[in-house]
C-alpha cells in the first residue's frame, strides 16, 4: 500500500476521488463549508425563529421554554421604550451614513487631487479600519471625557464652549459623540474604496469636459459623482448594514445611556437578552433587525449584479 | 488668480481639518500610554507628557489577566484563520471550477449567511453551545467565528480561482497530477497573495471580534477585546495602564496590516468597486 501511495491516481481513496464526475468532487469539497455553516448559521437561526415565539424561564437552573406564539413581537407594539429606540436607530444609521460618506468624499478627492496621500498617509489610514472597536471606544471616551478630555480643551480654546462637559453623559450631545467616533473609523475604508473609483474614471472624459469649457464645479458635477454613482451605492447599502448592526462601540461609551439616548436596536436586543434574561423577547427584536437587513441585502445583491 | 488662490487655500484648509481628524485620536492615544498620571489627568490637558515612561508598558506585561487573554485570542484568531482558509478554499474551488446542480442557488445561500446580523444568531448560538458543553471554551468560539469567516472566505478565493487560467490546471493533469494535487501545487501557490489577503481580513475579524466573545466566553477563555472592555466597567477605571494596552493589543493585527497594505488595500477595493 505504502508504495503506491507514492503515486496517486492509480490506486486508493485519492484515484477513486480522481475518477469522480465534477459534481461529486464538488459535493466533497464542499460538504464542510455546508454542514459547517448549516450547523451554526442555518440550524441556528431556526432555532432563533422558534425562541422568538417562545418565552424562557428557568426552572431550578434548566431552561424551560414555554410557547407563546406571537407574545413577543406584540410587545414590541406595546413597549414604550420601542419608539424611541426605532428612532434613534434611524438617526444613527443615516447621520453616520451620510457622514461617513461626506467625509470619505473629502478624503478620497484631496488624495486623488494629491494634496496628501503619500505612502505615509497610506499606512497610518489603514489603521482606524484596523482597531477594534473597543479600542476605538476607550480612545474616545478618553478624548470625550468631562474633567481634562482633550476635545474639551481643544473646543474651549476654539471658543466653541464656556465650560467643560460630559459630552457622553449628557442627553443632548450623547448620540452625536457615539456618532462621531464610528464615522472616525468607518471613513478610511469608504475612502479607499471611493477612491479606487475615482481612480477608474477616464482622463479623458476630464480632458473632454475641460475642452467643452465645463469648470471644476462642473467637471465634479456631470463627470465625477455619475461615475461614482454604482460605488457610492454600494458603500451606502454596506454602510446602512454596518450601521444596523453596531453593538460594541455604543456598548463600549455609553451601553445605550443616558437615559436611552444612545439606545438603538441591536443594543436594545443585547440588553433584553442578556442582561434581563427574556431570550424570547430579545430574539423577537433580533429577528425585526434581520428582516430590516434582509430588505437590505436584496438591494445589495441587486445592486452587484447591475454592476457586473 | 486671487479666486485661484483662495480656493486653493480653502482646498488646502480643509484637507488639514480632515488629516488632524483622522490622525489625531491616534496620536492622542499613543501619547497618553506613556504618561503618568500627573500628566494623564493634568487639567487643562497637555499634548506631550512632561516625563515620559514605559513603566505601565511593562506592567502591563506582567499582569497575568492580559497575557492570558492575548494568549487566548491568538489561539481563537490563529485556529479560525487557519481552519477557515482551509475549508474555504476546498468550497471556492468547487464555486469556481466545477458545474453542479443548484449552484447558483448554493453559492447565494452561502452568501446570504454572511449578511445575517450578528445579533439574531448570538442568542441561539448561545444557548447550543451552553447545551452543547461548548460553551466557555476556545472550541466554542472557534467554530462561531469559523462559520462568520466561511462565507467570506468563499466569495473572495472564487474571484482569486478563477483569475487563474484553467489551461494551466489542464495541462498539470495531463501531466498526472491528481485533483488534490492540482489545488495544492497549482492553485494555492498562484493564489498566495489572495490566500494572504483574506487570511488577515479573518484574522483581524476575530482578534477585534467583542460580542461574541464578551457572551461565550468566562475567565479561563476570555479574548483580548473582553478584557480590555472591562478596564472600562471596573470602579475605577486604570488609565494608565488601559491606554498601554489599547497599543499592545492592537499590534499584532496593526503590524499585518501595515506590513501587508498594498494587497489590503487591492483586497478592500475589489469587493467594493468590482
Amino acid at each position: 500500500m505504502s508504495k503506491h501511495r507514492k503515486t496517486p491516481g492509480h490506486t486508493g481513496w485519492l484515484s477513486r476521488f480522481d475518477r469522480m464526475s465534477d459534481s461529486a468532487a464538488a459535493g466533497v469539497y464542499l460538504t464542510p463549508t455546508l454542514i459547517l455553516l448549516a450547523m451554526t448559521i442555518l440550524f441556528p437561526m431556526a432555532y432563533a425563529l422558534f425562541l422568538s415565539f417562545a418565552k424562557m424561564d428557568f426552572v431550578s437552573g434548566r431552561a424551560h421554554f414555554t410557547f407563546i406564539g406571537l407574545d413577543n413581537y406584540a410587545k414590541m407594539l406595546q413597549d414604550l421604550r420601542i419608539p424611541n429606540v426605532l428612532l434613534q436607530t434611524f438617526t444613527f444609521t443615516a447621520a453616520k451614513v451620510i457622514g461617513t460618506l461626506i467625509i470619505a468624499f473629502g478624503i478620497a478627492l484631496t488624495i486623488f487631487h494629491g494634496i496628501w496621500g503619500g505612502e505615509f498617509f497610506k499606512k497610518v489610514f489603514l489603521i482606524p479600519w484596523a482597531l477594534s472597536n473597543v479600542v476605538n471606544g476607550l480612545m474616545w471616551k478618553w478624548m470625550y471625557n468631562g474633567n481634562n478630555g482633550i476635545i474639551n480643551e481643544l473646543m474651549m480654546r476654539l471658543g466653541l464652549i464656556d465650560e467643560y462637559k460630559s459630552w457622553l453623559a449628557e442627553s443632548t450631545t450623547a448620540l452625536g459623540a457615539v456618532i462621531l467616533a464610528d464615522i472616525w473609523k468607518s471613513v478610511p475604508f469608504a475612502a479607499l474604496i471611493l477612491l479606487a473609483g475615482m481612480q477608474t474614471i477616464s482622463k479623458e472624459l476630464y480632458d473632454a469636459g475641460q475642452v467643452d469649457g465645463a469648470g471644476t464645479i462642473q467637471r465634479f458635477f456631470h463627470i465625477t459623482l455619475p461615475s461614482l454613482k454604482p460605488v457610492l451605492m454600494v458603500l451606502f447599502v454596506m454602510e446602512t448594514m454596518w450601521a444596523l448592526r453596531a453593538f460594541d462601540l455604543i456598548w463600549v461609551l455609553t451601553q445605550g445611556g443616558p437615559l436611552d439616548k444612545t439606545m438603538v436596536l441591536n443594543v436594545y436586543a443585547y440588553e433584553q437578552a442578556f442582561r434581563n434574561f427574556d431570550m424570547g423577547y430579545g430574539s423577537a427584536l433580533a429577528f425585526f433587525i434581520t428582516i430590516c437587513t434582509l430588505i437590505f441585502t436584496v438591494v445589495y445583491l441587486k445592486t452587484i449584479g447591475k454592476n457586473e | 488668480m486671487s479666486v485661484k488662490y483662495a480656493k486653493k487655500t480653502v482646498q488646502i484648509m480643509i484637507s488639514i481639518a480632515l488629516m488632524i481628524f483622522i490622525l489625531f485620536p491616534m496620536l492622542w492615544l499613543l501619547l497618553s500610554s506613556f504618561k503618568l498620571p500627573l500628566d494623564l489627568f493634568s487639567n487643562p490637558p497637555e499634548l506631550w507628557p512632561s516625563k515620559w515612561t514605559f513603566k505601565y508598558y511593562i506592567q502591563l506585561l506582567q499582569e497575568k489577566s492580559f497575557t492570558s487573554a492575548m494568549l487566548n485570542s491568538l489561539i481563537v484568531s490563529g485556529f479560525t484563520t487557519a481552519i477557515s482558509l482551509s475549508i474555504g478554499a476546498l468550497g471556492a474551488y468547487a464555486f469556481a471550477r466545477f458545474q453542479f446542480p443548484r449552484k447558483n442557488a448554493f453559492f447565494l445561500t452561502v452568501l446570504a449567511s454572511q449578511m445575517l446580523p450578528h445579533m439574531a444568531l448570538l442568542i441561539p448560538l448561545f444557548m447550543i453551545m451552553k447545551l452543547t458543553g461548548l460553551l466557555y471554551t476556545h472550541q466554542g468560539l472557534i467554530l462561531t467565528y469559523i462559520s462568520f469567516s466561511l462565507p467570506y472566505v468563499v466569495w473572495m478565493f472564487r474571484s482569486f480561482i478563477i483569475a487563474i487560467p484553467y489551461e494551466i490546471e489542464e495541462a498539470a493533469k495531463l501531466d498526472g497530477c491528481s485533483r488534490m494535487q492540482v489545488i495544492r501545487k497549482i492553485v494555492l501557490p498562484l493564489s498566495m497573495g489572495g490566500l494572504v489577503t483574506t487570511g488577515i481580513f479573518v484574522f483581524m475579524g476575530a482578534w477585534n471580534e467583542f460580542l461574541f466573545a464578551s457572551a461565550m466566553t468566562n475567565m479561563n477563555v476570555k479574548t483580548l477585546s473582553v478584557r480590555m472592555a472591562e478596564f472600562i466597567g471596573e470602579d475605577r477605571i486604570a488609565y494608565e495602564i488601559m491606554f498601554p494596552a489599547g497599543i499592545v493589543g492592537s499590534l499584532p493585527v496593526l503590524l499585518l496590516v501595515l506590513f501587508f497594505q498594498k494587497y489590503i488595500v487591492r483586497g478592500l477595493t475589489e469587493g467594493g468597486v468590482k
